[in-house]
């Protein structure tokens, strides 16, 4: 970002001025202001991306990615399907970002549950969560879930 | 030159490298007088070996849930009901998911792993199309699914394949043991520890299926020999079929066959419900040894366990003591010592008279605790609970008591507790032993270590903690042991209640410190409220009695807790039709007397107004 | 009348619905009467009420004071000496639910006696704990049980003595007991276990369960005969056995032993080709050295050959098939070129003389499709 700031200064020419100013034009993961001041964030949230490894840790953790890691793209898309399993069997009950940790051959999905339903029913989606991801994913699964009275208890800043 | 330059270095470097070769022989054979090292021989490891060394290192919390149970302070279970409700609702969201498994097999068929787990594979379901041989057969026999093999049996015989008699008799085997129906998978290991309460119930009846598909494979046999003899005794003495049993052991003693030594057993058993009588039972079990010895059939353990469990119904003949110590001595013969389930049925045997007691658990603990115990009989999970309870009712003892608790700790003998049914009836006994020894902090010790998280005392045993507690006025344990009643949904419970109210009435000694007065007043306060609350909720349902509320407003005296007390003195005037019975005059007297001494006129009146 | 015992007792008794204690207190109010007529045949009748009090069954959840008991011999002027002996009678008879209630008087007296001070205080102080600890609503019905039992005990006891006395109040006082048991429901369920006094550990003998002799059936024993033994129905047993006591998992490692054992886990240790037994048995150079398997057909020299010996080149750079499949690749080449002799011949290279023995049909080298 200072590096883009201070470019013009050295680069006056104005036909590289328009890519530079997109360049700085970034808004991935970053919320934009709400009128009233009341839009609710997580912590999550709050943090723009240039601060993973600073102030944020990442949602998915594998070595596929290091130097002759196995099928990295295989994974990405086997996180996606777990995410998006997750919010769908959990109707409206996961209040934060679903991190996957996968750790010899289990994969350990980890995320933040709002008390609505009875505690069977609770119980009753995680056997069937953790068994079903296990028949798709072919290794074994655990969850870990932690539960919160309501929404406003993972809420960080409201904007 | 460099080139020359570098051989005489290569040399030189030679040289040192051989001199100092030569030193380090030296060196070590310098070393080598001195050390010996020995190299043990190599262990081979198992695939879980590891994991088993790593999870004996950990000792169990007793402040933390069973393992099954998300760690979670909702979702951690605190009453009997829930515990068993949450586990089985788990395995149930199992269980769904394996049915989709197995309902939309096309959506699986990604194979992800190699070489591929079965485990996570829809199960193989044939029919007409699929293409079979002996050889499924008998891999479905190895895994033990009765259906498949019921199934694909038939269709073999309907396309005509020739299947070897030893398949057949594994077939007959197989079918036999689990009586024509699917055995529950070894899967669901939480729905196998709770429902074998109901299994219990069921063993005495007779649940052989006669028109099954075992007796039509049986009498599709041209010429039966002694192994399908042998093994439909066996198969029908196991579920309880006991006169078609005996009659086909009479059919084969005719035909002259030598059977099993299981199936002199199953007709062993068959005395229960054959033979009328001690005596006679007792005829017929030395008819059916004599058989045995004459066939050349040696006894096993299961023929001492069937002797024995013959035995116990036969408890109200004198002898049957001496013919149990006769048949443990016959087959020390043959080195078979009496496993658990030996024990079991001594203990029946011998501790069935009222009258004599017999201390003869001493003994059986005297020769347990040297062993390391392993499940040998299906019976020898019934010993510890009969162990505690024979200490409870028979002996009375708390010593043996502990000493059967401590060998149900060593090491891996917990296993043999059984399961959740007979684990609660344990505990039940031995905290009903632990209330009758003197000391509460020995009561307090196996209290705090075992509830709520592996056991939760029953109405009946609570009552006896709280009876404990009065007795030795531990009265520091009341709030602890109000909050777990609460906390156990035992506050509806009428003795229970009484007993509380009575006891901290009973034990308010003037020498207490202020604090404590303090804090029994408001505990009392507490109680009064929780329970108001929980009636108005429509959850409990006890009535209040005037002594339980006389003894609340002595309590709340004793602590200065006077706006409670004014409270339940105006409930009592307000309720009168639905209060029973009246509060002690005493009561009343000692709440005039305290209001007159601090100076409480408002309360005076209101208790005025009562009076009238 | 003993003032006394009417200031302690009365309001007891009266606040206590319990007739059958307000009928004994009637009887011993009657049974005083008497002893001022007849004070040996009263003597008598207290030594015998004593014996019989001391007989009965001690309760097992109060604690005892450790003293033997004994009659009690009290120094005392003989009036006194009844007169006290009235009271802790009486005082024992309205505390019917104690039948150790002689021993706690006499351990309350020496306990007061021990402690000093105003010793009637103390002593009257202790006995009313005691009987506060007496007084609780019997709802439970053991304790309605033990005292009606006692009750019983008691009566029946007093109906024995009362043979040797006055038989009119006998009548009256088995009517009384029968009304009582009426009153309080008796049921003598419990009967046994609260009777007896003395532990069965206290009496322990070491039975040595091997002591006995053999049943004596068993003799001769010729091991050699063989009997027909069942491997499915053992191995199905054991399998029982075993899933009767599997717990469910209680930590982490457990569960990972469960998984390992099913199969869906990593087996310790990790090794990258587990579960490839078949690759295992398969010596490396089969799947590299690949000449020898078409020096039996291919030309030495020619295009053929040098077409084949990249075949193989390329095969032995495989780690992907199997080396069956690789056989099954070059015996396909095999059979095309045979298939194509009469063109060979025509171009003027070398003939392929002989067939592959076991090729397929059609032999398409399969494509792995994942």
């Amino acid at each position: 970002m200072m590096f883009l700031d201070t470019l013009p200064r050295f680069l006056p020419a104005r036909s590289n001025y328009l890519i530079l100013s997109r360049c700085k034009h970034v808004q991935a993961a970053r919320y934009k202001r709400s009128i009233k001041g009341n839009k609710p964030l997580t912590y999550e949230m709050a943090g723009p991306p240039h601060t993973i490894a600073h102030i944020k840790g990442w949602n998915s953790w594998n070595t596929c990615n290091m130097l002759d890691g196995l099928r990295p793209a295989e994974t990405a898309i086997d996180d996606e399907f777990i995410r998006r399993f997750m919010t769908g069997t959990w109707h409206d009950l996961i209040a934060s970002e679903i991190i996957i940790k996968r750790q010899h051959d289990i994969i350990r999905i980890a995320a933040i549950t709002v008390q609505k339903i009875s505690v069977t029913k609770v119980y009753f989606l995680i056997g069937y969560t953790e068994e079903l991801l296990s028949y798709w994913l072919q290794c074994p699964i655990k969850l870990e879930l932690q539960t919160v009275e309501d929404r406003t208890a993972v809420v960080f800043k409201y904007i | 030159m460099l080139n020359n330059y570098r051989t005489a270095f290569l040399r030189k470097s030679n040289e040192t490298i051989q001199l100092f070769r030569l030193s380090s022989n030296t060196l070590e054979k310098s070393s080598s007088n001195g050390i010996k090292i020995d190299i043990p021989k190599y262990i081979n490891r198992s695939s879980t070996d590891i994991l088993k060394a790593i999870s004996s290192t950990i000792q169990r919390d007793p402040t933390a849930a069973h393992f099954k149970y998300h760690d979670d302070p909702y979702l951690i279970p605190v009453s009997n009901f829930q515990k068993r409700a949450y586990a089985l609702s788990q395995e149930s969201g199992r269980k769904a998911a394996h049915w989709i498994l197995n309902q939309h097999p096309e959506l699986f068929n990604h194979k992800v792993a190699f070489p591929p787990i079965e485990k996570f594979c829809p199960n193989v379901v044939y029919d007409e199309s699929s293409d079979l041989d002996e050889n499924e057969l008998k891999i479905i026999i190895e895994k033990a699914i009765v259906s498949d093999a019921i199934a694909v049996y038939n269709l073999l015989k309907k396309k005509d394949i020739e299947i070897s008699s030893d398949t057949q008799q594994s077939l007959l085997e197989l079918v036999c043991f689990y009586n024509n129906q699917d055995d529950l998978e070894e899967d669901w290991i939480e729905e196998r520890w709770y429902t074998q309460a109901n299994k219990n119930r069921e063993e005495h009846r007779n649940t052989w299926k006669s028109n099954g598909f075992a007796m039509t494979l049986f009498s599709t046999i041209k010429s039966p020999n002694s192994y399908h003899y042998s093994i439909i005794i066996q198969g029908m003495a196991k579920y309880n079929q006991f006169e078609e049993a005996y009659n086909l052991y009479k059919e084969a003693k005719e035909k002259g066959f030598i059977l099993s030594i299981n199936a002199y057993n199953s007709a062993i058993k068959t005395a229960i419900y054959v033979k009328e009588g001690a005596d006679h039972k007792w005829l017929h079990i030395q008819e059916i040894l004599t058989q045995m010895n004459d066939s050349g059939v040696p006894m096993n353990l299961s023929t001492l366990n069937s002797i024995l469990n013959v035995l116990t119904t036969m408890t109200s003949n004198s002898e049957s003591k001496k013919y149990a110590l006769k048949t443990i001595a016959e087959a020390k013969q043959f080195d078979i010592e009496p496993c658990l389930a030996s024990y079991y049925y001594l203990l029946q045997i011998f501790c069935s008279d009222r009258k004599n007691k017999s201390t003869i658990l001493v003994d059986i603990l005297n020769l347990i605790e040297e062993k390391s115990l392993s499940i040998k009989d299906l019976a020898d999970t019934n010993f510890f609970t009969a162990a505690m309870e024979n200490c409870r009712y028979h002996l009375q003892n708390l010593d043996v008591a502990l000493r059967v608790h401590s060998i149900l700790l060593k090491a891996n003998n917990y296993n043999l507790i059984g399961d959740s049914y007979r684990e609660s009836v344990y505990y039940r006994h031995f905290f009903a032993i632990l209330c009758q020894n003197e000391s509460v902090e020995f009561l307090m010790k196996y209290y705090y270590d075992l509830v709520p998280h592996i056991y939760i005392p029953e109405p009946s045993i609570t009552e006896l903690i709280v009876k404990t507690l009065n007795v030795a006025a531990a009265v520091e344990l009341y709030p602890k042991i109000w909050s777990d009643i609460l906390m156990f949904d035992q506050a509806d419970r009428e003795p229970i209640i009484i007993e509380l109210i009575n006891g901290m009435a009973q034990n308010l000694f003037p020498s207490f410190e202020q604090s404590v007065k303090e804090k029994l007043g408001l505990l009392s306060g507490t109680i009064y409220d929780a329970i108001e609350e929980r009636k108005e909720t429509g959850k409990i349902k006890m009535p209040w009695t005037g002594t339980m509320l006389g003894n609340l407003i002595n309590i709340c005296l004793f602590g200065d807790n006077i706006n409670k007390a004014t409270e339940i003195i105006v409930k009592l005037h307000k309720n009168q039709n639905e209060i029973i019975g009246i509060p002690d005059s005493l009561t009343i007297a000692t709440f005039l007397d305290y209001c007159i001494e601090k100076n409480y006129f408002n309360e005076l009146l209101v208790s005025k107004i009562f009076r009238k | 009348m003993n003032p006394t015992l009417s200031i302690k007792c009365i309001p007891y008794i009266n606040s206590s619905k319990r007739n059958g204690i307000r009928g004994v207190y009637c009887l011993t109010q009657r049974f005083k009467s008497d002893d001022d007529n007849s004070s040996k045949k009263n003597q008598l009748a207290i030594d015998k009420l004593n014996n019989l009090l001391k007989t009965m069954k001690k309760g097992n959840d109060v604690e005892m004071p450790p003293h033997e008991s004994k009659p009690i011999e009290l120094a005392k002027p003989r009036q006194l000496a009844r007169k006290s002996e009235q009271n802790k009678q009486n005082i024992d008879d309205s505390k019917q639910n104690k039948p150790l209630g002689e021993k706690l008087s006499d351990a309350a007296t020496e306990v007061a006696q021990s402690i000093g001070g105003d010793t009637n205080k103390t002593k009257s102080d202790l006995l009313n704990l005691l009987r506060i600890y007496n007084n609780e609503p019997n709802d439970s019905s053991e304790k309605k049980v033990k005292s009606s039992v006692q009750l019983d005990d008691l009566l029946s006891g007093m109906k024995i003595d009362r043979s040797q006395s006055k038989k009119s109040v006998e009548f009256s006082a088995v009517d009384r007991a029968q009304r009582i048991r009426e009153l309080l429901g008796h049921s003598s369920g419990d009967h046994q276990r609260t009777k007896k006094y003395r532990k069965p550990m206290d009496n322990y003998m070491p039975i040595n369960l091997f002591s006995s002799e053999p049943l004596g059936i068993f003799k001769n024993f010729d091991t050699k005969k063989d009997f027909p033994t069942l491997p499915t129905w053992d191995r199905l047993h054991e399998k029982s056995l075993q899933t009767a006591v599997t717990h469910p998992p209680k930590n982490i490692y457990e569960q990972m032993i469960i998984w390992t054992e099913q199969g869906k886990l990593w087996k310790f240790p990790i090794n990258n080709e587990q579960g490839m037994d078949d690759e295992n048995n398969v010596f490396f150079a089969e799947h590299v050295f690949l000449e020898p398997l078409i020096d039996e057909w291919c030309p030495k020299k020619g295009p053929i050959r040098h077409f084949m010996e990249l075949v193989c080149v390329g095969l032995s750079k495989n780690p992907f098939l199997s080396v069956e499949e690789k056989k099954d690749h070059l015996n396909w080449f095999r059979q095309y070129f045979y298939e194509k002799n009469q063109l060979l011949s025509e171009v003027g290279a070398f003939e392929i003389k002989s067939l592959p023995e076991n090729v397929k049909e059609y032999y398409k080298p399969t494509i792995p499709d994942e």
